[in-house]
């Protein structure tokens, strides 16, 4: 393809809604996808294999398409989860879709820990607010854990987990609420509601879960937007003058091509920007793109995750619908008499299926083989919930993603390497978190804890801060509205960008940044003030 | 049904005695046992990775017991000792073959559509036919919808 006036390197969520909103200036836009468009029609949901299935891992050594990279994780407490393809990790998220609070942007001026992010709340609010929309997010007005917003559809049912729970809750005095979900609860869009299929994890048959392959893609690519699948990008070039040209990449059959472009916008995530930047050297940027601060790759954050099972009397909803259901802030804001700031959200994770919770029992002693193999089996099918606390983690240089020294992917670029070590304030959240866990069990009437896991080692899904923004060249890689400080036609728009981690999901906030970026271009574009 | 290459007949038949022994049928409940020719099928098919290695583990614990010619030592109270006491010991103390077995024949036993059906689950894909979820007592929220707001104001 000739040269385009935009390149954007990535089909996942923040490119997906990058490319819809800039599609209306009617320039040339082009978006290069490692992975293919994924067949819906291969989702585990339409088979009995559904619980055996590894091709819809969230761990990408185990998954190991030819779309993959691998990820060395040997030197990390959390392994780093993700999906390669068109809609990127929205194919296998839970789409629990809270948005950060205000006190997230202004870690620093309230905490005195980190960093403040040099936007706010409310800088994003009409963004969460399009993408919301654009997304399709089920909820319900009202929560008093946030400023005023408006889910456009009713909240998922309750189900007998959530009752549960929400009972649970009440009897602490403890905030809980309908979570938001990108789920489908009615017809929506022309999608088709939730069937309560209970398998979000591992992609939606429905199509009732917005993942950007069925939201925004489709929008983007009718008003014009070009997205090629199978083409890795090796490396962002750049010119004499220091400007990137475009990028170097390979197709499906490993041959190589060169693309150029007038802007390049990075959106590969909190694991995959970092090393594409890093592996994208040059005698202007030895250290690798837009590196000058050498924070590139610096300051992973990932939300460690305290999990807490148990075992109740009277069945649940077992796996019958979506995994998430309610959730509760109690615990989000720092209180200094608990001895760490900041805090932590509390999932609810419905149940399991027949095969997994079989195999639960029998990690966990509860499912002996034998005599009473059935009778205790019968004590667990549709019997088990857990809940999930999402501790925020806060932003430390010596956690960082390098490039592995000898690991490679099927193109021969340089693997991502994790260094990560959680640190004193994760670890203090996660210990009063997992406490709380048992506490809210105990208040459920549960029967008995049959597992935790503090930190949750496989649960690496939330990659951020590692290309992170801020006005200042020597603390951040990119400005405030996404642009690299060094290399003024080079963006980057996913997690990468967070400057702290907030203790929620972080796709709502990935995408309304990235409509955010799209909007400040768009403006900047009108003035012609864009690459001043 | 044929046996699958690498198993002897005398082999694959006690396989299907400790299988039984492990998770073993129930009429009360209408469930098979896990030496159930359907059940084994699955094993196998399932197990296409790691069946060597299952196989392999197999010999290994014939060859530590006196190989699959020791008759009597398959027979009656003593395997009912012997497999009490490798399910006792699992996973920890248990040979080889036990730490892969067990997982192998829950992920076969726990696929079938008879099992599934004991308990409630209706057999085959989630996809189309999907679930119902009760909506339950959204006036549990009451309590919540009156309190303060929860979030730090940074205005």
């Amino acid at each position: 393809m000739k040269d385009v006036d935009v390149l954007i390197i990535g089909g996942g969520a923040s490119a997906a809604a990058f490319a819809w909103s800039l599609a209306d200036t009617k320039m040339k836009i082009l978006c290069l996808e490692q992975g293919d468009w994924v067949d819906h029609g291969n989702y585990p949901a339409m088979s009995s294999d559904f619980e055996l299935r590894d091709d819809f891992s969230f761990d990408p050594n185990i998954r190991k398409s030819s779309a993959d990279y691998p990820v060395n994780n040997e030197d990390s407490d959390i392994a780093a989860a993700n999906f390669n393809g068109v809609g990127g990790g929205t194919i296998l998220y839970a789409a629990h879709f809270p948005r950060l609070h205000p006190s997230d942007f202004r870690v620093r001026t309230l905490d005195g820990v980190a960093e403040d992010w040099p936007i706010d709340y409310e800088t994003l609010t009409p963004f969460y607010e399009l993408n919301d929309r654009m997304m399709g997010v089920s909820g319900l007005a009202g929560d008093p854990a946030y400023p005023p917003k408006q889910a456009p559809m009713p909240p998922i049912p309750l189900g007998k987990s959530g009752s549960a729970l929400a009972r649970a809750y009440n009897k602490l005095g403890w905030h809980w609420w309908p979570a938001d979900c990108a789920i489908n609860t009615t017809e929506y869009e022309g999608r088709d509601k939730c069937i309560n299929i209970g398998l979000c994890g591992s992609g939606c048959a429905q199509g009732a879960k917005g993942s950007v392959d069925v939201t925004y893609w489709p929008e983007a690519i009718r008003q014009g937007v070009h997205l090629k699948t199978n083409c890795r990008v090796q490396e962002v070039t750049v010119g004499p003058d220091g400007m990137a040209t475009g990028v170097i990449y390979f197709d499906a059959n490993g041959n190589t091509h060169r693309q150029s472009a007038q802007m390049v916008v990075v959106a590969c995530n909190g694991i995959g920007t970092p090393r594409l930047l890093l592996n994208s050297k040059s005698s202007l940027f030895p250290d690798g793109l837009a590196n000058r601060s050498g924070l590139v790759g610096k300051n992973l954050m990932f939300h460690p995750y305290a999990t807490v099972e148990a075992r109740f009397k009277d069945a649940l909803d077992g796996s019958r619908g979506p995994l998430k259901g309610i959730q509760s802030h109690e615990f989000y804001e720092t209180d200094t008499a608990r001895g760490f700031v900041r805090g932590f959200s509390i999932e609810m994770h419905r149940g399991h299926g027949p095969l997994t919770t079989a195999m639960i029992g029998l990690l966990t002693g509860r499912l002996p083989m034998g005599t009473n193999h059935h009778e205790a089996y019968s004590q667990l099918a549709d019997r088990i919930m857990a809940v999930a606390a999402v501790c925020e983690d806060l932003p430390e240089e010596s956690n960082f993603v390098s490039l592995d020294g000898s690991l490679t992917d099927g193109n021969g670029i340089p693997a991502p390497k994790i260094n990560y070590k959680l640190g004193e304030n994760s670890r203090k959240i996660l210990g009063f978190a997992e406490a709380r866990g048992r506490e809210l069990f105990e208040a459920a009437g549960a029967e008995e804890i049959i597992r935790t896991q503090s930190p949750m080692p496989m649960a690496g899904w939330h990659n951020l801060g590692t290309a992170r923004m801020g006005t200042d060249p020597e603390k951040s890689v990119v400005n405030e509205w996404g642009r690299s400080h060094d290399v003024k036609n080079l963006f980057v728009i996913d997690g990468s960008l967070f400057v702290t981690s907030g203790g929620v999901n972080p796709t709502s906030t990935i995408q309304a940044l990235s409509l955010y970026i799209a909007d400040s271009i768009k403006t900047r574009l009108s003035n012609a003030s864009l690459f001043d | 049904m044929s046996i699958k290459p690498g198993f002897s007949k005398d082999e694959e038949q006690l396989l299907k005695q400790i299988a039984a022994s492990v998770i073993p049928p129930s009429t009360e409940r209408s469930l098979p046992g896990a030496d159930d020719e359907e059940v084994f099928q699955r094993l196998y098919s399932n197990t296409t990775d790691a069946l060597n290695s299952l196989l392999n583990a197999f010999h290994e614990l014939l060859e530590s017991e006196g190989g699959i010619s020791a008759a009597s030592h398959w027979k009656a109270e003593k395997f009912n000792d012997w497999i009490s006491n490798q399910i006792e010991s699992w996973p920890a103390q248990s040979h080889v073959f036990f730490k892969l077995f067990f997982p192998l024949i829950i992920r076969a036993y726990y696929k079938d559509e008879r099992v599934h059906k004991a308990y409630n689950r209706r057999p085959g894909p989630p996809f189309p036919e999907g679930y119902e979820l009760s909506d339950e007592d959204w006036g549990l929220l009451e309590e919540v919808r009156g309190r303060p707001s929860l979030y730090k104001s940074c205005d």
